[in-house]
C-alpha cells in the first residue's frame, strides 16, 4: 500500500511558487519497504535559465538558488570563472571570503538545529535558534553594506567592497560576548540533553560502507568515521594555513549527526578567529582583480568543488564566446534525497522518518539545480 | 591508520596515457580523457575506480550540440586531489547507452536525470525501463 504524507505543505498554486515536498512511503503492515521523497514541484531547468547568459547576469541570479548556502553558491561559481581565465585572487579577498563563508556555515547548521528541534518538540530551543540565526544574517548583512543577504558579496576577481575595521570588530565582540556564552547554554539545553539522547540514540544508522557507496558526503560521512573533508583534502582559499580537525564518530546515528553540528560550529567559530588574526597580517589593500572577463581563456571548462553546509558542493561551466554554454550544480542535497534516505533499516519505526529526514540536512530548493 | 594522500600525479597521468587513452590535457586541479570510442568509458571508470581509488562520481553533464550528446562523467577521490573528466560522444539518432551504476551505485540517479530531461535511455539501469519499452516499440526493434 502506497501513501503519500505532505512534508512542507503549500498552500499556494505550485506552479506559481515551489516548496511542496510529500514523502511517499511504501507501506507493510506497520513497516515500510520504500521511501521516495517527491520533489517534482522542485524541478527547474537550470541550464535553460544560464545558457546564452553573459557573466554579469548569472552573478546576480546565481546566489538566489539557495537561501541556505547562497554564497557557497557564489564562490563556486567564482572559482570556475577564475580558473578559466586564470585569474590569481587578491590575499584579502580570500580571506573574506572564508570569513563570510564559515559565518554562513553557521547560520545553516543553526537552521538546520531549528528543523530538527522542531521535529522533536524543543520548543524554546527551537526559538533560542531562530533568534541567533538572526543575528548571524544581521553579521551577513553587515559585510554586505546592509543589503539582502541573496546579494553579491562574493564575485569573480575577489570580493564587491571592503570590509572596515568596525565591522570585523562587531564580529568577534559578538563570538566573544555572546555566542560562545550561548554555545554553552545550547550543551546544557539540547546537546547534552538525556531526551535527545534516549530518542535519537541508534535511530536511522547508515552503514560506513553504504554512505561511501552511494557518495554521501559531508556531515554525514565525517559522522560515520571517514576523514574527509574537501576544505582539508583538496583545499581552497585560505584553508591550506588554517589548522583544525574535522569531527568525527564511530557511527552516523541521528543523535552523532545533531552532535557533529555543535562541533561543525565550534569549528567554524575557530577558523573565522585563525582567518581575523591573518587578516591584521596583510599589507596588500587590494580586494579585487579588474576586468575579469576582458581577458583571454586558454580553457573553455571548469569543473570545482567546495565544501558547502551539508557536503559537497560541485559546479560544472563550459564557456563559448564569453558567454556561458553550460552551468551545472550538485549538491550533497540531491544525493541524500534519493539514495541514502532508502539506507534506512527496515526495523525503522515509520513515525521516525520524519526525524531522520531533518538529520540528513537536506535542503529542498538545492537538490534539482 | 592516516591515508596517504598523492599530490603529484605523474604516475597516474602516466599510467593512463600507456594503458588507456593518449589524449590527455592535464591542468592544477583536473585531468581530463577524451575517450575515443563510447564503449571503453566503463574499462576507463573500472580501472581508475580499483587501481587509483577514484571511488566518487560527483556528477555526469550532458552537453547538447546539434547532432550529438556529449556525456562528461567527473570522478574524484578523498587519496588524490585532481579530479578526472572522461568525455564520450552518444548520436542523437541512437541515444542508448550502457549504465555505469555497477562501478559507482550513485550513477542511477544521475542517470535518471539525464534521462528525464534528454530522453537517452541508459541499458541496465531499471528507471529507464519504461522508455527502453517504449524506445523499442518505435523503432520497431525486437527483442
Amino acid at each position: 500500500m502506497k501513501k503519500t504524507f505532505p512534508l512542507i505543505k503549500n498552500h499556494l498554486d505550485p506552479f506559481i511558487a515551489l516548496g511542496n515536498v510529500s514523502i511517499e512511503i511504501d507501506l507493510k503492515n506497520i513497516s515500510f519497504e520504500t521511501i521516495t521523497i517527491n520533489l517534482d514541484f522542485e524541478k527547474k531547468n537550470l541550464n535553460k535559465i544560464f545558457a546564452g547568459k553573459n557573466f554579469e547576469t548569472a552573478m546576480v541570479l546565481i546566489p538566489k538558488l539557495s537561501f541556505v548556502q547562497p554564497h557557497h553558491f557564489e564562490e563556486l561559481f567564482s572559482l570556475a570563472c577564475e580558473d578559466i581565465f586564470q585569474i590569481d585572487v587578491p590575499l584579502k579577498a580570500k580571506i573574506f571570503r572564508t570569513i563570510l563563508m564559515e559565518i554562513e556555515r553557521i547560520s545553516a547548521h543553526l537552521l538546520f538545529l531549528y528543523s530538527i528541534s522542531e521535529t522533536l518538540g524543543f520548543q524554546v530551543f527551537k526559538n533560542w535558534v531562530l533568534n541567533d540565526r538572526e543575528e548571524i544574517l544581521q553579521l551577513i548583512r553587515n559585510f554586505i553594506h546592509n543589503a539582502n543577504e541573496l546579494s553579491n558579496f562574493i564575485i569573480p576577481g575577489g570580493v564587491l567592497n571592503d570590509v572596515l575595521q568596525n565591522q570585523i570588530d562587531i564580529l568577534t565582540n559578538f563570538w566573544e560576548n555572546y555566542f560562545n556564552k550561548r554555545i554553552q547554554d545550547y550543551e546544557k539545553f539540547f546537546f547534552n540533553n538525556i531526551i535527545l539522547s534516549s530518542k535519537t540514540s541508534g535511530l536511522g544508522i547508515f552503514d560506513k560502507e553504504e554512505i561511501k557507496k552511494n557518495k554521501a558526503t559531508g556531515i554525514i560521512l565525517r559522522s560515520s568515521g571517514v576523514n574527509f573533508d574537501i576544505r582539508k583534502n583538496s583545499p581552497y582559499e585560505i584553508y591550506d594555513k588554517i589548522d583544525f580537525q574535522p569531527v568525527l564518530f564511530d557511527r552516523s546515528d541521528v543523535y552523532n549527526r545533531i552532535k557533529s553540528l555543535n562541533f561543525e560550529i565550534k569549528n567554524s567559530i575557530d577558523i573565522i578567529n585563525q582567518s581575523i588574526d591573518m587578516l591584521k597580517k596583510v599589507n596588500d589593500e587590494k580586494f579585487l582583480v579588474d576586468n575579469v572577463f576582458n581577458r583571454d581563456y586558454r580553457k573553455t571548462f571548469s569543473f570545482k568543488r567546495i565544501e558547502g553546509v551539508n557536503g559537497e558542493l560541485c559546479i560544472y561551466l563550459e564557456i563559448k564566446d564569453n558567454l556561458i554554454k553550460h552551468l551545472k550544480f550538485v549538491s550533497s542535497s540531491f544525493v541524500n534525497s534519493n539514495l541514502t534516505i532508502n539506507n534506512i533499516k527496515d526495523s525503522t519505526s515509520t513515525s521516525d522518518i520524519l526525524t531522520i529526514y531533518t538529520s540528513l540536512f537536506i535542503v529542498p530548493m538545492e537538490v534539482f539545480i | 591508520m592516516t591515508p596517504i594522500f598523492y599530490t603529484d600525479s605523474y604516475f597516474l597521468v602516466n599510467d593512463i596515457k600507456k594503458l588507456i587513452a593518449k589524449d590527455i590535457v592535464e591542468t592544477n586541479d583536473s585531468i581530463y580523457i577524451k575517450s575515443p570510442q563510447k564503449e571503453f568509458l566503463t574499462y576507463i571508470l573500472d580501472f581508475l575506480y580499483n587501481k587509483w581509488s577514484y571511488k566518487f562520481l560527483s556528477m555526469i553533464v550532458s552537453i547538447d550540440e546539434k547532432d550529438f550528446y556529449i556525456l562528461k562523467y567527473i570522478i574524484s577521490s578523498t587519496l588524490i586531489f585532481k579530479s578526472i573528466i572522461v568525455e564520450i560522444v552518444i548520436p542523437k539518432d541512437d541515444p542508448v547507452f550502457t549504465t555505469v551504476s555497477m562501478i559507482y551505485p550513485v550513477a542511477v540517479i544521475f542517470e535518471r536525470e539525464l534521462n528525464k530531461k534528454y530522453g537517452i535511455i541508459f541499458e541496465g539501469n531499471v528507471e529507464t525501463k519504461d522508455l527502453i519499452t517504449k524506445y523499442l516499440n518505435s523503432s520497431g526493434e525486437k527483442f
